[in-house]
């Protein structure tokens, strides 16, 4: 008998009708690799485990079927429901869901942010079926749900302010004029040292964050301060993510940007919230001054944009209803201003008229 | 090894060398852990994510891992290795051939963030798979595929040509030589490969990121056709909050994704003896 290459020592088997080296019968399991193998003890069960892993695989087509159908996929259908949108949105909304689980366990939420823009875009593909929005939807982007014959409805649910940060190391600046702001943010070559935005400060570099040109705050920073949406300077720092703004400011002395003031409040330990003269002395931009408007311009309602068309969906409806309940009280505890009592009641009827045209 | 001692300066670098990784590896875990400690038990392991620090836990992230982990392989495995059984043994060597193969290998270097962007063209998008773990299990797959498919390249053709020869010579075809012989001797280096890539993917943020991991989730995804979640976006997520409840949370889990790192590398040890024992 021939020795075997492979198992020396081991005579070769035959086997019929064609003869071949069958030293290894778990070529099978070895060709399609599934750990499961490893709980079998011996070579008679690797028929079963391949049955395992081809059920996978089947399971991994029918997927594919089904979530290509619409039936899987999230912002469609399923009982979940998919929140995203403004980042500024993003703390109000997260502990809105985390409540509403606590009054129905059974519901299915996913909370993410893109920034205004990207959740207005998201909502209109179907892509979620919640957008928080730091602004009103703006008439291009309007046009473009219409276009493609997708009716929804804005409902305010919260309002804040955007809190201009420093590094709490930072104490010199103990507040800002709307008309430095201008300077800082307008050009990238006027202001590069706090020298530069006030001859008595220091001559260090003014590192600057702030948010990406997806988000509301930045939209409407720029149109309040720089006069015209959308236009700032780009030589620093932008990201739709908050706590990354935040970690920034935090990370250097002479940082600074700007924030949602629920981002503000959810690092505020690390942080420094700057007062702006707006013309009317020096206000900080806390609750009251938000609320009573001695903060405006920097202060902003919020919204929900949701699809009417979505609002038939038992979860969506219930998720919205929970968000306009809760909203007062959640807002304050996560660093928000609450509406009065009678904008959540106009928001209320509008989802009411939005369910009976759904 | 005795012949080496002689080699003074060399064996001592050697020796530093591997002390400095070590040392590396050690001060890491050890870091994590002690930022960790607190927060791993059960309620943090089964829990879901929360705004308040002390009631967090990474149930549904961990299944989404483990989720994204079986598909990778599912997926990455058949087509891996069957790619490196046509290169290897059917595909003729042409230099079209040569220019093919050597543009997947080189895959295996691109930055797991540009399989992302792909991802989101083609699964999210383009088969309208929404941001889910199928999509993400497609994404991490496609990252796995060269590293799978070159460390199975160089599996098959480490088989030696007498064993080929052999199978042949006694009248088998070659399917059957493939089947029969090669695969089987080349099954524990294949393994190696699969072990390394799932390691790669199931450590992997940025692509997930991209095709769009939900930030906060209810539950834990029970089918593919659920919400993407991972760990490595719960330990990014977590990691970029400043409140230090949340510190200990990112630790925590990145204990946790280590472990099962672990418990992949030692699956796969054993799973290569076995292979290597029954080929013997």
């Amino acid at each position: 008998m021939p020795a075997n290459p492979a198992a020396p020592g081991r005579p070769l088997e035959v086997w019929p009708p064609v003869v071949a080296l069958d030293v290894a019968p778990r070529a099978n399991s070895a060709l399609i690799c599934q750990s499961s193998r490893l709980a079998s003890p011996g070579p008679r069960r690797h028929r079963s485990n391949v049955r395992v892993v081809h059920g996978l695989l089947a399971v991994v087509a029918a997927c594919t079927v089904a979530t290509q159908a619409g039936c899987g996929a999230p912002g469609r259908a399923g009982g979940i429901v998919s929140v995203g949108g403004s980042s500024s949105l993003y703390t109000l909304s997260e502990a809105v869901a985390e409540s509403f689980t606590g009054v129905r366990p059974d519901s299915r939420v996913t909370v993410s942010f893109s920034g205004t823009a990207g959740g207005f875009r998201q909502l209109c593909d179907g892509e979620i079926d919640i957008a928080g929005a730091s602004r009103r939807i703006s008439a291009a982007e309007a046009a473009r749900c219409s276009a493609l014959d997708f009716p929804f409805l804005e409902i305010p649910v919260a309002r804040d302010g955007i809190v201009i940060i420093a590094n709490p190391a930072n104490t010199l600046v103990e507040c800002l004029t709307l008309d430095e702001l201008t300077r800082l943010w307008g050009s990238a070559g006027e202001v590069r040292t706090w020298r530069d935005l006030r001859p008595s400060y220091p001559a260090e570099t003014i590192r600057l964050f702030g948010p990406g040109p997806d988000s509301g705050t930045f939209r409407l920073f720029t149109s309040v301060v720089v006069g015209r949406p959308g236009a700032s300077r780009s030589d620093h720092y932008q990201s739709e993510d908050d706590d990354l703004i935040a970690r920034g400011v935090a990370g250097g002395r002479w940082g600074l940007g700007y924030l949602g003031s629920a981002a503000y409040t959810r690092n505020r330990e690390d942080l420094r919230a700057v007062p702006v003269d707006t013309g009317f002395g020096c206000v900080e931009p806390t609750p009251d001054a938000v609320a009573d408007g001695r903060y405006s311009p920097l202060a902003r309602d919020l919204f929900i944009h949701v699809g009417v068309a979505s609002l038939a969906r038992e979860e969506v409806y219930a998720l919205v209803d929970y968000y306009l309940s809760a909203a007062a009280t959640l807002a304050v505890e996560t660093g928000y201003v609450a509406l009065p009592a009678a904008e959540y009641a106009r928001g209320r009827v509008m989802l009411e008229s939005g369910r009976e045209a759904s | 090894m005795k012949r080496f001692r002689h080699h003074g300066p060399v064996s001592a670098a050697g020796s530093v060398a591997a002390s400095v990784t070590l040392a590396t590896a050690m001060t890491l875990i050890a870091i994590l852990l002690v930022q960790a400690r607190g927060v791993l038990d059960f309620g943090f392991l089964l829990g879901t994510p929360s705004r308040f620090a002390a009631q967090a836990g990474i149930g549904p992230a961990l299944a989404g891992t483990l989720w994204l982990t079986l598909l990778t392989a599912a997926i990455a495995c058949p087509v891996g290795v069957g790619a490196a059984v046509y290169f290897e043994e059917y595909a003729p060597r042409t230099r079209t051939m040569l220019a093919i193969e050597s543009a997947v290998a080189n895959l295996a270097g691109v930055p797991p963030l540009v399989f992302g962007v792909a991802g989101l063209a083609l699964f999210v998008r383009g088969l309208g798979l929404g941001s889910t773990v199928l999509a993400g299990g497609l994404t991490l797959a496609m990252l796995a595929l060269p590293t799978v498919l070159v460390t199975s390249q160089e599996a098959i053709r480490q088989v030696p040509t007498g064993v080929r020869a052999a199978a042949y010579a006694l009248g088998a075809t070659r399917w059957e030589v493939i089947r029969r012989q090669v695969l089987p001797a080349a099954a524990p280096g294949i393994v190696t490969g699969l072990t390394l890539a799932l390691a790669r993917t199931a450590g992997a943020a940025a692509p997930l990121l991209v095709i769009g991991a939900a930030s906060f989730i209810t539950y834990a995804p029970g089918t593919p056709g659920d919400p993407l979640t991972a760990l490595p976006t719960r330990v990014f997520a977590w990691s970029a909050r400043s409140q230090p409840g949340f510190t200990a949370l990112a630790a925590g889990a990145g204990v946790v994704l280590l472990a099962l790192l672990l418990v992949l590398h030692l699956a796969g040890m054993a799973l290569r003896r076995r292979l290597a024992g029954a080929a013997r």
